[in-house]
C-alpha cells in the first residue's frame, strides 16, 4: 500500500492566505502545513490486537499585529474555512491587547530549503502482511523464553511533512520517515511481576526493520524481564555508579534539557536562570542539543523555519546558551537556535529539544569499573523514564534492571531502581566519561510539554557518578 | 464539507460495497481553545478546530483499522480501499466475534455546558488574569513576600462524538472541557517553593476556578523551606488528587479484563476474593453529574453502567468492553474506550470512585499520626507499576507530622510501596473529603508505616 504525501494536492494558495492575514494589519504571518501518517501494529501474545494508520493533515496561521500573537488552526482545507481560519487568528491577536504579553523576534536569516530524511525503502510501500510477519514471529520468540506471561511487540512507521511559509520569504519544507519495534515482556516467578519494555527506532526506510534481528532482541527483553523478575531489590542508598548510554540520555533529556529550555527559563521555572557563564557541571561534562545527530530524530529546521544548529548548551561544565525559539531569543537576548517546535500543525511552537547528548570522553568503558568497590551499574533497558520538577531542581527515574557492581566486576542483577536528587549535584559528581557515544530515539513515544508530544533522540557514552543517590538512600 | 453522519454513512456503506462483513465509524469533531500563561500574563491564545475519524472493519475474522483528518470528499473512497487493504492482510483472529452491537444510551449525563460555547476571547482573557492575581494575592496574604503564576494553561474544549455501524445503528453525545493548569511560586526570605493549580471539569465554573486559584496561592507559601527526612518508616497520608493518579497508575488497570485475560494484572484468577480493607469500595460510575468520566454509553455505543469493582473489600466485578466480553461468552459490561482515537477499545473506567465506610474528617486522620508525611504532590508517581503494584514516587511537597501536629514542610523523599497492601494491612484510615483528578475520584489515605527513602 503506497501512502503519498504532496501538500500541493490540496490547492492550497500560501501567498493568497498570507495576503490575506496582511490585508487584516498582520506584521508577522507564518502558514504552517502538516500532513502526517502513523502506522502502527501490535501483537498481543500472539494476537493481532491493532493494525491502525492515521493520517493528519492540516493548516495553522500564526500572526502577530502590533506586537500581540494570534494562532489558529484548521483540518478543512474549503476557501471559507481556511479564510475563517485567519479571521479568527487576526481576531485572537486584537484580543490580546487586553491583557497579553507582546511579542518581539530576534532577527535572523531567512530560509528556503526543501529537506528529505534518507531512506531507501520507503516502509509505506511495503506490504502488510511482510510487517506482520516480521512481529507474529518475534512475538513467538519473546514468548518461548521461561518465566515470561505476555509479550506486547509493536511496529511504527512515520512519515511527517511539515511546510513553513512566512511573511518574511521563509519557506521551508522537511520531510521525515521514522520507523521502529518496541516489546514489552512480563515475567512471573514465584508471584512476583516484572515487566521489561525496550524499542530500537531510526530516521529511517523498512531498510532498518530488514537490517535487524528483532527475534534476537524481543528474546532479550524478554530473558531481562524473566531475569529481573528473580532478581532481588535494590538496596536503597547513595552509590558510585556507571551509568550506561542511554541511562545518560535519558537523564541528561529530562533532568537537565529541559531546564535549557528558553521558555521555561523565561517563565522563571529553570534552576539555569541568570547561571549562564557559570560552573553547573564538573569539567568532563559537555551537552549538545544537536538536530542532524546520527541516530537520534532528524530536526534540520524547526517549525518556526530557523536552522536547527547543533547548540553546546554545557561545554566543560560551564552553562553556555539555553535552547531558543525566536520569542524567547529576544527576550532572553540570545541567539535563535532552531527549537521551536510543535506537535502538530494545529500546536503552537514550545521550545523543545531536539537531540540530547552528552559528547564522549577519552575513557575506555571498562576504565570506568576499575577501583569501584560496591557501587551500581545503572542500564537504561527498560527504563520507565523521568520527571523532574525544573523550578526545584528535583529529579526522580526509574532505571532498568541493573546490575552490582564488586571489586570493578559487574555480578548480580537488581531490580527496582529509582533515582532521585538534584541535577547540578548529579552532574559536579560525574568524574569519568567514556569514548563510546550512542544516541537513541523512539517512533513509539517522545518528550512531552504542555499537551505536546515531539519526537526527540538523547544519549551519550557511558558515565561514572562519584555519588547518586538511589531509592532516596537510607 | 460533510458531517460526522454524511462521513460515516459514505465509509461505512463503502468498506462494505468493496467485501467487509462489518464495520464501525467512531468520529470526532471539537474545537479547542488553549490559553497559554506566562509570568503572570496571558502569553497567548490559540484555537483549533479538526474533525477526526477512526473506522474499523472486518472480513470474517481479520479486522484493520485507519483514521484520518482527511475529510475531503474524494478521499474516503481512498481510505476505503486502503482499509480493506489492510483488512484482507490481516491474520485471523479466533477470539474476533464482531463489533458490538445494540447501541444504547444507558442515562442521559450531564457532561456538555452550553455556556461554553458562548465565551468570547476577552470573556477568557478576564477569568485567566483573575485566576492569576487570585494566585497571588493569596500567596501574599499567606505571607509570602513575593509571588507569580509562571506557567500553565487553561484549555477550554466543545466536542462532539458519533458512531455508526454496518447495521447503521447510531448513536452521538456532546461534551465539553475545562482544564486548568499552573505553578504559583512564592518567595519569603530568599527561599522559593511552587504548587499547582489543577482542577478538570465539564463545566465552566469561574468559583471551582477561583477556590484553585486561592488554594495554590496559600499551599504555594506552606512549603517554602522544605527540607528532606531521614530515612525510616512513617505513616503517610496521601492527599486526595495524588492518592488519585497514583491509583489510575497502579490500581485501575488491574480491573481491565483485557489484562486479565493476558495475564498483566495481578487480580486474575481473584474474583470474590477479599483484596482490599472491608471498608472500601471502588465504582465504575458512570453518572457522575458534570464527572469527566460520565458517559451514557461508551466508545462502542453500549450504555454504560454504575457497578461495584470492589464491596466490602471484594474484588467483584470486572470491566470488559465488547471483544473481551465476547471472548468469554458474555456481555460487554459498557467499558470499552479508547486511549486514543486510532487504538481499538480496551476495557477501562468511565469514573473511578473509591469510598469507605468508615470514612472520617481529614483533620482527624491528622491526629491519628504519631510520625508521618502528609503528601500534597509528587512526581514520578506515574512510574508505580499496575503489573504488580507497585507504588513510587518522590515527595515534592509533604508536611512533617508529629503526635497529630503539623511541624514542618518536607520534600525530595522517595516513597514506595504496593498498592494491595497501603489498601489493606497498612491502611490505617480513609476522609470523608473526595477529591477528583480527571475521572479519578478519591479520598486522602493514611498508610501505616510506608517506606519513606530520604537523605
Amino acid at each position: 500500500m503506497t501512502e503519498t504525501l504532496d501538500v500541493k494536492k490540496y490547492f492550497l494558495d500560501i501567498d493568497k492566505i498570507i495576503s490575506l492575514a496582511e490585508k487584516y494589519g498582520s506584521d508577522y504571518v507564518s502558514i504552517r502545513v502538516q500532513e502526517r501518517i502513523y502506522e502502527r501494529i501490535v501483537v498481543d501474545n500472539g494476537v493481532l490486537r491493532e493494525y491502525s494508520v492515521e493520517r493528519r493533515n492540516g493548516l495553522s496561521v500564526r500572526v502577530i499585529i502590533d506586537k500581540y500573537e494570534g494562532f489558529a488552526s484548521t483540518n478543512n482545507f474549503s476557501p471559507r474555512s481556511i479564510e475563517e481560519t485567519v479571521e479568527k487568528a487576526v481576531k485572537i491577536a486584537k484580543s490580546m491587547k487586553l491583557s497579553g504579553s507582546e511579542v518581539e523576534f530576534a532577527e535572523r536569516n531567512i530560509y528556503k530549503d526543501r529537506v528529505i530524511s534518507s531512506y531507501k525503502v520507503d516502509p509505506f510501500d511495503v506490504d502488510s502482511s511482510e510487517k506482520i510477519k516480521i512481529i507474529m514471529e518475534a512475538n513467538k520468540v519473546g514468548r518461548s523464553v521461561k518465566g515470561v506471561v505476555n509479550v506486547v511487540t509493536f511496529l511504527g512507521s512515520e512519515l511527517d511533512r511539515r511546510t513553513v511559509v512566512t511573511n518574511l520569504g521563509d519557506e521551508v519544507e522537511v520531510v521525515v520517515r521514522l520507523i521502529g519495534l518496541g516489546n514489552l515482556s512480563v515475567a512471573s516467578h514465584n508471584g512476583i511481576m516484572e515487566r521489561v519494555y525496550d524499542s530500537l527506532s531510526r530516521v529511517a526506510g523498512w531498510e532498518f526493520i530488514e537490517g535487524n534481528d528483532w527475534n534476537n532482541f524481543v528474546e532479550e527483553v524478554s530473558k531481562l524481564a524473566s531475569e529481573a523478575a528473580q532478581a532481588s531489590a535494590v538496596k536503597p542508598g547513595v552509590y558510585t555508579a556507571v551509568l550506561d548510554n542511554q541511562m545518560v540520555g535519558l537523564m541528561l533529556h529530562e533532568a537537565f534539557g529541559h531546564a535549557t529550555e528558553g521558555d521555561i527559563v523565561h517563565s522563571g521555572d529553570s534552576v539555569l536562570l541568570g547561571k549562564l557563564g557559570t560552573r553547573v557541571a564538573s569539567e568532563y561534562v559537555t551537552i549538545v542539543d544537536d538536530g542532524l545527530i546520527e541516530g537520534g530524530y532528524y530536526v534540520p529546521y524547526d517549525d518556526e523555519g530557523t536552522r536547527k544548529e547543533k547548540t553546546i548548551t554545557v561545554e566543560k561544565g560551564i552553562l553556555k546558551s539555553y535552547l531558543h525559539s525566536l520569542y524567547t531569543a529576544r527576550k532572553l537576548s540570545g541567539r535563535p537556535t532552531g527549537n521551536a517546535r510543535a506537535m502538530y500543525y494545529s500546536s503552537p511552537v514550545l521550545v523543545r529539544q531536539t537531540n540530547t547528548y552528552m559528547m564522549p570522553g577519552d575513557h575506555r568503558v571498562e576504565e570506568l569499573f576499575e577501583g569501584i568497590k560496591y557501587g551500581l551499574y545503572i542500564r537504561g533497558r527498560g527504563a520507565l523514564g523521568g520527571e523532574v520538577d525544573t523550578a526545584m531542581g528535583t529529579f526522580t527515574f526509574t532505571a532498568g534492571p541493573s546490575y552490582i557492581i564488586e571489586n570493578g566486576e559487574v555480578t548480580k542483577l537488581v531490580r527496582g531502581v529509582m533515582l532521585s536528587g538534584n541535577i547540578l549535584e548529579t552532574l559536579k559528581n560525574v568524574d569519568a566519561v567514556a569514548n563510546d557515544l550512542k544516541i537513541h530515539t523512539s517512533v513509539f513515544g517522545g518528550c512531552g510539554k504542555g499537551g505536546q508530544l515531539v519526537r526527540v533522540g538523547d544519549g551519550g557514552p557511558h558515565v561514572r557518578v562519584k555519588k547518586i543517590t538511589i531509592g532516596g538512600g537510607r | 464539507m460533510f458531517t460526522l453522519k454524511e462521513i460515516g454513512e459514505k465509509i461505512i456503506r463503502k468498506v462494505i460495497e468493496l467485501g467487509a462483513s462489518e464495520a464501525e465509524f467512531y468520529g470526532v469533531k471539537t474545537k479547542v481553545i488553549e490559553t497559554e500563561i506566562a509570568s503572570n500574563t496571558v502569553n497567548r491564545i490559540i484555537e483549533k478546530e479538526y474533525t477526526i475519524f477512526n473506522v474499523r472493519c472486518a472480513i470474517g475474522k481479520r479486522v484493520g483499522s485507519y483514521t484520518s483528518e482527511d475529510i475531503r470528499v474524494e478521499s474516503l473512497d481512498d481510505i476505503a480501499k486502503k482499509l480493506i487493504s489492510i483488512t484482507r492482510n490481516s491474520p485471523e483472529d479466533k477470539d474476533w466475534h464482531g463489533f458490538a452491537r445494540g447501541y444504547k444510551r444507558s442515562r442521559f449525563v450531564r457532561i456538555f455546558d452550553e455556556n461554553i460555547s458562548k465565551l468570547s476571547y476577552e470573556d477568557i482573557i478576564a477569568t485567566v488574569k483573575n485566576a492569576i492575581d487570585t494566585s497571588v494575592d493569596s500567596a501574599i496574604r499567606s505571607g509570602a513576600d513575593k509571588a507569580s503564576v509562571t506557567r500553565g494553561f487553561l484549555n477550554i474544549s466543545n466536542g462532539e462524538i458519533y458512531l455508526i455501524n454496518h447495521s447503521f445503528e447510531e448513536i452521538s453525545d456532546k461534551a465539553t472541557n475545562v482544564t486548568l493548569y499552573y505553578d504559583v511560586k512564592s518567595v519569603k526570605d530568599s527561599e522559593e517553593a511552587t504548587f499547582t493549580a489543577y482542577i478538570t471539569s465539564r463545566k465552566f465554573d469561574r468559583e471551582s476556578i477561583f477556590k484553585e486559584a486561592m488554594n495554590a496561592g496559600m499551599l504555594s507559601v506552606k512549603f517554602i523551606g522544605a527540607k528532606s527526612l531521614s530515612s525510616g518508616k512513617y505513616d503517610l497520608l496521601i492527599m486526595p488528587k495524588i492518592m488519585g493518579v497514583i491509583l489510575s497508575i497502579a490500581l485501575a488497570p488491574a480491573f481491565s479484563a483485557l489484562n486479565i485475560q493476558q495475564n498483566r494484572s495481578p487480580l486474575k484468577n481473584k474474583l470474590g476474593e477479599t483484596i482490599f480493607s472491608e471498608d472500601l469500595n471502588i465504582y465504575d460510575d458512570p453518572y457522575i453529574e458534570w464527572g469527566e468520566g460520565s458517559r451514557g454509553f461508551d466508545d462502542e455505543g453500549i450504555p454504560t453502567s454504575k457497578k461495584p469493582v470492589v464491596e466490602k473489600g471484594v474484588f467483584s466485578n470486572i470491566l470488559y468492553d465488547n471483544y473481551t466480553a465476547r471472548k468469554e461468552g458474555r456481555e460487554s459490561t459498557g467499558n470499552g474506550f479508547k486511549r486514543n482515537i486510532s487504538s481499538p477499545p480496551q476495557p477501562s473506567f468511565t469514573n473511578f470512585y473509591l469510598v469507605s465506610s468508615n470514612a472520617v474528617k481529614l483533620d482527624n486522620l491528622i491526629k491519628d499520626i504519631k510520625q508521618g508525611i502528609i503528601v500534597y504532590n509528587t512526581i514520578g508517581y506515574w512510574m508505580s507499576n499496575p503489573v504488580n503494584g507497585g507504588v513510587q514516587a518522590t515527595v515534592t511537597h509533604g508536611v512533617y507530622v508529629e503526635n497529630g501536629e503539623e511541624k514542618y514542610p518536607v520534600k525530595g523523599m522517595v516513597i514506595g510501596g504496593n498498592i494491595y497492601k497501603w489498601l489493606k494491612e497498612k491502611l490505617k484510615g480513609v476522609s470523608k473529603e473526595i477529591e477528583s483528578v480527571e475521572d479519578i475520584y478519591s479520598p486522602a489515605i493514611l498508610v501505616e508505616k510506608a517506606d519513606v527513602a530520604g537523605k
